[in-house]
């Protein structure tokens, strides 16, 4: 089993560390490859890979790992197509798309699917969220300057209440073959136990999450307070 | 038109003020807001005294504005302060209410203000300060100031049109010590005395900010405060002007051009030794003497909204803020329970929203070091709060021993799981918005001790 964390040097923000941390406690015998900035990535060069996950960085550091990114994005591709599972979480999804946008620039980003964002770094835009992905319950909260216009048809999650891929769309994130990607911070596998649960047995049946009892309690009391008719879903700020 | 604007801003602020005053809520900011809806530059065309002092930062900055705000007061000075905490647009606009008549002539001789970090583009060309401290950057409240490069970014852009401020720069933050780069800059810091070696699940500072290679750290006092320098394109800490170099139980060391000085000990904690090494250095450069300064900060105590310790039956009580959804102040706080040995038991509590009105989001917990209570010295940890079962889940991942942990989510459940048999230290650990709720756990809990003693 071997699971790659990928470009964490630049600083995983908003929670993002906490998918790694309990991904790694659900796959204890995992060879865990934690792959810098200034590396080749493992799965560029291997096809023994069983999960790739990225998480949440700086505006900043989003250029640099898209630079990076660029020179292997037909092999990502090909890896996607070849059903490695693939994870990426906060505004690591934007880079998978056309390109990003906000008021002084276009920056071209992976192309992979026909999606692009549009940024406003004046304005934060702060949601819970509740949704379906085929039968799972998917919560989470988002915490972001982007929303993203998709025409793609590879779409992750159904919403139910909470903000989509923009203020309109009824749907959040990327689904194709085994890669999910999706704005959600949370962190998003430990708020949606049932959906880690299914993504460690695509990787081995045998594999079990970690304080099973005590992740499931958690997210029934979730689920039972998201469904509170009165709640608000947008955040204020703390 | 304009300064019929002002001044309706000014005297209606003020009125209100004093109506406040009356109610005995002196401190509601409302006031500011009110003069600010009169005129949006009500900041920019208030009068200021000769000295204003804004300090800002991600971690610390209350603490170092009420102890900078204390000395002012034992110097005899007048003084507007926001000791309160209220650091954004309303705040800062009732403590320049505060510094003036209504006339809008000074009536103080300073004004010491916290003020936000993420606004202060907008805010601190307006006030004009004669002198500015940033404490620190480093992640916090995901909601509002995204990541700590947002912060710097307006830090930047406010000081480029600020070139007569003189800065107090921490110069072991590589967040924020290269900020200033057109201003008379003073840099403080602490030498490697710490020796922290602590392995952190978020780092703010791991690659070199102008050409993205890993850094190296000479050593760390604390999260990604320290000395470093980068192997690839030589990126370094700057030289320090004011430099803690020793740390004993009651005293500190301060170096300066050449000679060593000694001041009491504030607080053992290394991010108020960071804060209280900015208030010296600020205080000599203002030409204040370091023996003055010296006595002075020997009358000089941490708020007790930060931290509240009391003894019952050889009990030592510890009630210390620990804020919620920031993630690099709440580490800190976990990382200094591990400077000592004691034997101790925690009570958390760490919820920000204390009912069903909304549902908190967790993120910062999984950026939080919760791994510094898996410590030998810690023998029992309660948690107590609305999302006491996704505190359990964190605990748990971070090792902390299932037989220690109880989590429960009504204060008054949590009483039944102390046990302060050969517990030395108790640390209740609580975020700001559960001062109230804590003080209340505090007392109770020093009633029962008292009671039990009183049986016995």
């Amino acid at each position: 089993m071997k699971i790659e964390i990928l470009y964490s040097d630049l600083g995983y923000y908003y929670g993002d560390n906490g998918n790694v941390s309990y991904l790694l406690n659900c796959l204890k015998d995992a060879q865990v490859i934690y792959t810098d900035n200034t590396s080749i990535p493992y799965f560029v060069q291997n096809d023994d890979i069983d999960l790739v996950y990225m998480g949440s960085l700086s505006e900043n550091k989003q250029l640099i790992a898209i630079e990076r990114l660029s020179k292997y994005k037909d092999i990502l591709k090909q890896r996607i197509n070849e059903n490695v599972i693939f994870l990426f979480t906060g505004n690591s999804l934007e880079i998978l798309g056309k390109y990003i946008e906000d008021e002084n620039n276009k920056i071209d980003c992976l192309g992979l699917y026909d999606f692009y964002t549009k940024r406003n770094l004046n304005s934060r835009i702060n949601y819970l969220f509740k949704g379906k992905y085929e039968d799972i319950d998917i919560v989470g909260n988002k915490s972001q300057y982007s929303l993203i216009y998709s025409n793609d048809n590879n779409t992750f999650i159904q919403v139910d209440k909470g903000l989509g891929n923009n203020l309109e769309d009824k749907y959040e994130g990327i689904h194709d073959h085994n890669l999910f990607a999706t704005y959600l911070l949370g962190p998003f596998l430990v708020l949606n136990p049932l959906f880690t649960q299914k993504i460690i047995k695509m990787i081995n049946p045998n594999n079990e999450l970690a304080y099973k009892k005590e992740i499931i309690d958690a997210y029934e009391l979730r689920i039972k307070q998201m469904n509170n008719p009165k709640l608000d879903y947008s955040l204020h700020e703390h | 038109m304009e300064s019929i604007k002002f001044y309706l801003g000014l005297i209606s602020g003020k009125l209100a003020s004093a109506y406040f005053s009356l109610r005995g809520n002196p401190n509601n900011d409302r006031p500011g807001i009110l003069a600010r809806k009169f005129d949006e530059d009500f900041m920019a065309k208030a009068s200021k005294p000769e000295e204003v002092l804004l300090i800002s930062g991600t971690n610390g900055k209350s603490s170092t504005t009420n102890i900078i705000n204390s000395i002012y007061k034992l110097l005899d000075k007048k003084v507007a302060c926001n000791e309160a905490g209220n650091n954004t647009f309303a705040g800062e606009s009732w403590t320049l209410l505060q510094a003036n008549n209504y006339f809008n002539k000074p009536i103080v001789d300073v004004v010491v203000m916290e003020a936000d970090e993420l606004y202060s583009r907008i805010t601190f060309p307006q006030i004009k300060p004669t002198n500015l401290i940033i404490t620190n950057l480093g992640r916090d409240s995901m909601f509002k100031n995204a990541n700590p490069e947002v912060a710097y970014k307006s830090l930047d852009e406010a000081l480029e049109k600020l070139i007569d401020t003189k800065v107090f720069l921490n110069a072991d933050d590589p967040l924020s010590c290269f900020l200033g780069k057109n201003n008379k800059k003073i840099y403080y810091g602490v030498s490697n005395i710490i020796k922290d070696d602590a392995n952190h699940i978020s780092n703010d500072f791991i690659v070199c900010p102008k050409c993205f290679h890993k850094v190296i750290y000479e050593y760390h006092n604390y999260r990604h405060i320290g000395k470093f320098r980068c192997p690839n394109c030589d990126l370094k800490s700057p030289n320090i002007d004011y430099l803690c170099t020793k740390i004993s139980d009651k005293e500190i060391t301060i170096s300066h051009q050449h000679h060593e000085y000694d001041f009491p000990l504030i607080s053992n904690t290394i991010y108020n030794i960071y804060n209280q090494v900015a208030v010296i250095a600020y205080f000599m450069e203002m030409g204040y003497s370091p023996e003055l300064i010296k006595s002075l900060l020997s009358k000089i105590k941490l708020p007790e909204i930060r931290e509240e310790i009391n003894t019952v039956n050889d009990l030592k009580i510890i009630r210390r803020a620990m804020k919620g959804q920031n993630a690099s102040a709440a580490s800190t706080v976990l990382k200094s329970l591990c400077e000592s040995d004691k034997n101790k038991e925690i009570i958390l509590m760490l919820d920000e929203i204390p009912d069903e009105s909304a549902i908190e989001t967790i993120s910062w917990i999984w950026d939080t070091d919760f791994e510094f209570l898996n410590n030998d010295s810690i023998k029992r940890i309660i948690v107590s709060g609305k999302r006491y079962l996704d505190h359990k889940v964190r605990l748990l991942t971070a090792n902390v021993n299932p037989k220690i942990l109880f989590t429960v989510e009504d204060d008054e459940q949590l009483y039944q799981y102390l046990d302060t048999n050969n517990i030395e230290e108790l640390y209740i650990l609580y975020d700001i918005m559960a001062l109230k709720r804590s003080k209340k756990v505090m007392n109770k809990i020093i009633d029962n001790l008292k009671d039990n003693k009183h049986e016995n």
